[in-house]
């Protein structure tokens, strides 16, 4: 799926708010598992990241972007360039 | 300090020797792979992604948002693994073993190293001989 750089930006920003509140939570009621956060939500936890990325799936309508991590993890809020990747 | 080196290829492209994940590759030098977080070192085919998952080979996975120069982002996916260079010369590993995130390439582009595989290489250093075209990185 393709987003362009303003809803990645809002999105984003939301995501990362949200987890300011949620990092300890998740932190200690999930530990082993693996996040989702989109649209500034925790939209659950699975065992495993395609169990998590299948959650996703799940949401009507599904989220241009969303974020998976471990529990024990940062997640990642920022672009990664791949300048030389092509979709 | 001993050094391990590479040359440019014909095309000025220059592939190093890596293992990742305990499998030998060769990876092209990509300084467009950037991961602000430092993280991401490295994108790799897709056929050879999907068999390290699939062996479970990965300690960990993470969802990221990719900017390619058209400007477009897409999500991709990472994993998790070790890597360290290989020399040329010898064939033995050297330099550290450092934890990486790796990226599921896209069809038809070559195995990469990016940036942030560099920056992990503690105590080491780039040479670049522009001059020569050798990438060369002096170990600690």
């Amino acid at each position: 799926m393709i987003m362009d750089i303003a809803s990645f930006t809002s999105e984003s920003a939301l995501n990362r708010e949200a987890y300011k509140h949620l990092r300890d939570d998740i932190r200690r009621d999930y530990a082993g598992k693996y996040i989702v956060l989109a649209r500034g939500k925790l939209v659950g936890a699975a065992c495993t990241f395609d169990a998590a990325r299948a959650l996703v799936q799940r949401l009507e309508p599904v989220p241009e972007y969303y974020l998976v991590f471990a529990a024990e993890a940062e997640p990642d809020f920022e672009l990664v360039y791949d300048l030389t990747g092509s979709l | 300090m001993p050094q391990v080196c590479w040359s440019a290829t014909q095309a000025g492209e220059y592939w190093i020797d890596v293992s990742l994940g305990g499998h030998a590759l060769q990876v092209l030098i990509d300084s467009g792979l950037i991961d602000r977080r430092g993280q991401v070192g490295f994108s790799i085919d897709q056929a050879l992604y999907d068999g390290f998952k699939q062996a479970g080979r990965f300690a960990n996975h993470q969802m990221h948002a990719r900017l390619t120069a058209n400007g477009q982002i897409s999500l991709a996916e990472s994993g998790s693994l070790v890597a360290q260079l290989i020399s040329p010369q010898s064939g033995t590993l050297v330099g550290p073993i450092v934890p990486v995130y790796v990226f599921r390439g896209y069809p038809g582009v070559p195995n990469r190293a990016g940036i942030a595989f560099f920056h992990l290489l503690k105590g080491c250093k780039v040479l670049w001989d522009l001059d020569q075209r050798r990438w060369c990185i002096e170990l600690p």
